[in-house]
């Protein structure tokens, strides 16, 4: 008996012991060696080879594999950053045209997690999420990304200071190349994530039960688009949020009270200027975790939630609405192409609530908006 | 001193001569990199019994040679170091590592567990052999139908050199005219001063670290630019890496300072050092963000950070050696923070089973396979 009790203890350490030291590439979307990276010019390499991305010394048989230029910083076979249309995420993450085999199509958010599959709202790759211009939808800056959060000291929510790189992709702030997962939904048992929070880049968020919505919140999931019996972001009978990454506490780990963000998004309304701080606590929105009593709700909502700010909000950009808006919110579609109250009571009437509370009144904006308390 | 004095003198000089021949395995250079009977390597007439003592090795055979070679040597660098069969690693008779074997390789490490990679720097087999491939080693006996030249840049001499293309022999005068193939890279007869002259088979290799043109540089490494004063520092596995084991392999010199040039082993003696007189670009820090991260290319002589997944290497695999910020002892430890990559953490020197010289197989068409090498530094990438 103390034998066989040893043993298990010994096995279960050791099974511990692989888990803490198995590695992460090869289960990421980059290293899945189905799906992984596939550049056309190194195709001597298998599927979700190194090589694809990171060129050990820009040269295979004193020849470079396409695109030449020469060496690029991270080995990476063209340059990490240049600008917000430029970038080597793009040049792998395109429908088509890119280095990467049979292109890759990554749809909005509204799109993938929400169902809107009407022709015209959604994006089709990443590089055309981060391509909209004022007056044709909105995109995340990243040079914003560069100039203020790389390299520098940020604070989290909790005013916890944290910085990254200065030289990496900005992308990279969320998004772990060697770990980010394919999160298609549907997929059952863990979560496949594809974030991580700029305050911890070398960990996945969002894979752990207790980094889900569902852990922290009451959370609602919205409905999937042009349903009422289906949720997002799985189109399934889930809402509570238990498959979905926090992304409040992602979003938050800049978007907060602790930094000021300057935006120069020449897409931003009104810009540039400082960005609206986001308090999402219990003395902050009542899109938050405030109290907001809660009125003239449309279902599935009742009562207080607290939302994902990715359900009102693309991550990378809006086809057509400003302030990364999605295109449909709580399965219906929204149209926000400026700041007018028409636009606003689009939002706010259509997907989530019934009626104005004081019609003939103020715009929405003036009391409804994030800061605002209201 | 008188007649009978003078003929005792003789007489014990000869005797004790005699003893340290046959004490010592009939050779005089008895602490010298070779040892046993000078004509295990040396004919004085290229003449036995009316045959020729002389052989070379061509298209994977032996043949008696009548033209006698340079230096009395019974044969070249290729008949000492061959071996016809594919388990042999030291020649039975002068102890010399085979470095080509013509059938496979039976011993030396594996990274599969099933393809063996004969000694430290692989083995000739792989590019020279019927069944090699250009691509899987330095190309020394024939052009390389891949490259036309070196890549990664020479540092120095590039028309019609030896840091070009190993396989053409030098065709300027000196010390280096005709060099080519072996003495492209082992500088066995030195560059002109009188250490070198006698060749550095015959020097003094006995000590642990090998440090110095007195003791041949390790083996035979050296510089001629500068002569002999720089060459590539180590301490030798006694048996090559025949097993080698966390504790039983060779050691390897880096070098932590400056990179931003490509023109390095006369100020580090480091084994990094010396590929990059063939290889310069591949090796060159990013002048452009003052010499750190990002890098260009992958690093070589680079100092493990002693942070994130690199922590992961701290036991020492021979596959995926490190480099040593200063030679001491065999260690089975690595330490991140102070150990370094180089380029022969990835590569053979002479010849792999694997593409681009590789240690393991980087093309495989399994994705651990493929990356199984890369993960022994960059341990989360598994």
């Amino acid at each position: 008996m103390y034998k066989g009790v040893t043993l298990l203890i010994t096995l279960t350490g050791l099974l511990i012991l692989g888990m803490a030291y198995a590695g992460t590439y090869t289960m990421s979307a980059h290293g899945n060696e189905d799906y992984g990276v596939k550049r056309f010019s190194t195709s001597q390499y298998t599927v979700g080879h190194c090589g694809h991305c990171h060129e050990q010394h820009a040269s295979i048989g004193g020849v470079e594999p396409a695109p030449t230029g020469g060496p690029h910083g991270y080995l990476l076979f063209n340059p990490n950053f240049v600008d917000q249309s430029t970038n080597f995420c793009y040049d792998c993450h395109v429908q088509s045209g890119g280095y990467q085999v049979d292109g890759i199509i990554n749809y909005s958010y509204s799109y993938a997690y929400g169902g809107n599959d009407t022709p015209g709202s959604y994006d089709f790759d990443i590089k055309q999420a981060f391509s909209h211009a004022y007056g044709s939808g909105s995109s995340h800056f990243l040079p914003d990304i560069v100039d203020q959060v790389l390299g520098k000291s940020l604070r989290d929510a909790s005013n916890t200071p944290w910085s990254l790189p200065g030289s990496i992709n900005p992308c990279s702030a969320c998004h772990n190349p060697h770990m980010a997962q394919r999160n298609m939904p549907g997929i059952g048992g863990e979560l496949l994530t594809a974030v991580s929070r700029p305050s911890d880049p070398d960990n996945l968020w969002g894979d752990g039960s207790g980094q889900r919505m569902s852990a922290e919140y009451n959370y609602q999931a919205p409905y999937w688009y042009n349903s009422t019996i289906y949720f997002e972001p799985a189109r399934n009978l889930v809402q509570d949020g238990s498959n979905q990454p926090n992304f409040v506490v992602l979003c938050t780990d800049c978007h907060n009270t602790n930094n000021t963000i300057y935006s120069t998004n020449p897409g931003l309304p009104r810009g540039p200027r400082e960005l609206i701080q986001i308090d999402w606590g219990e003395s902050g929105d009542k899109h938050g975790r405030r109290n907001g009593d809660a009125k003239k709700l449309l279902a599935p909502y009742s009562g207080q939630h607290t939302l994902s700010c990715l359900d009102c909000h693309e991550p990378h950009g809006s086809r057509t609405n400003i302030y990364l808006l999605r295109t449909s919110i709580n399965g219906r579609d929204v149209s926000v192409g400026s700041e007018s109250n028409a636009h606003w009571e689009n939002i706010c009437y259509g997907p989530c609530h019934q009626t104005h509370h004081t019609p003939g009144g103020q715009e929405c904006s003036d009391c409804h908006r994030h800061g605002q308390r209201f | 001193m008188n007649r009978p004095a003078m003929t005792l003198l003789i007489k014990s000089m000869v005797i004790a001569s005699l003893l340290l021949v046959s004490v010592q395995g009939n050779c005089l250079f008895s602490l010298a990199a070779v040892s046993g009977p000078c004509s295990n390597c040396h004919t004085m007439h290229n003449s036995q019994g009316g045959q020729p003592m002389a052989y070379s090795f061509s298209h994977g055979s032996f043949s008696i040679d009548s033209e006698p070679k340079p230096s009395l040597l019974v044969t070249d660098c290729i008949g000492c170091h061959t071996a016809t069969d594919g388990s042999t690693w030291r020649d039975e008779s002068t102890g010399a590592p085979i470095v080509y074997n013509t059938q496979e390789p039976s011993y030396g490490a594996t990274s599969d567990g099933v393809t063996r990679q004969g000694l430290a720097a692989g083995n000739f087999y792989w590019v020279e052999s019927a069944a090699g491939d250009h691509a899987n080693g330095h190309n020394i006996l024939s052009s390389d139908v891949n490259l036309s030249q070196a890549p990664g840049s020479s540092s120095g001499c590039r028309n019609n050199s030896c840091h070009v293309n190993l396989d053409r022999p030098y065709a300027g005068g000196g010390p280096l005219a005709g060099r080519a193939a072996c003495q492209g890279c082992h500088m066995v007869t030195g560059h002109g001063s009188s250490l070198s002259m006698t060749g550095f088979h015959h020097k003094d290799d006995s000590a642990t670290i090998i440090n110095s043109a007195e003791q041949g540089w390790y083996r035979f490494l050296a510089g001629h630019y500068s002569a002999d004063g720089h060459g590539v520092s180590g301490i030798k596995d006694p048996d090559w890496e025949y097993d080698p084991t966390s504790t039983r392999h060779n050691e390897y010199l880096g070098y932590q300072g400056d990179k931003t040039r490509d023109t390095l082993l006369s100020e580090s003696n480091s084994m990094t050092g010396f590929c990059v007189g063939c290889h310069g670009d591949f090796h060159k820090q990013d002048v452009t963000s003052s010499g750190s991260s990002p890098w260009l290319r992958h690093p070589s002589d680079a100092v493990l950070p002693a942070s994130g997944e690199y922590l992961g290497y701290t036991e020492y695999n021979p596959l995926i050696p490190v480099a040593r910020p200063s030679l001491g002892s065999v260690s089975s430890q690595v330490t991140p923070g102070q150990d370094m990559v180089m380029c022969l953490s990835c590569h053979r020197a002479h010849a792999s089973p694997y593409y681009k010289m590789l240690r393991w197989d980087y093309r495989s068409d399994s994705l651990s396979t493929a990356l199984s090498g890369c993960t022994v530094c960059h341990t989360s990438k598994n």
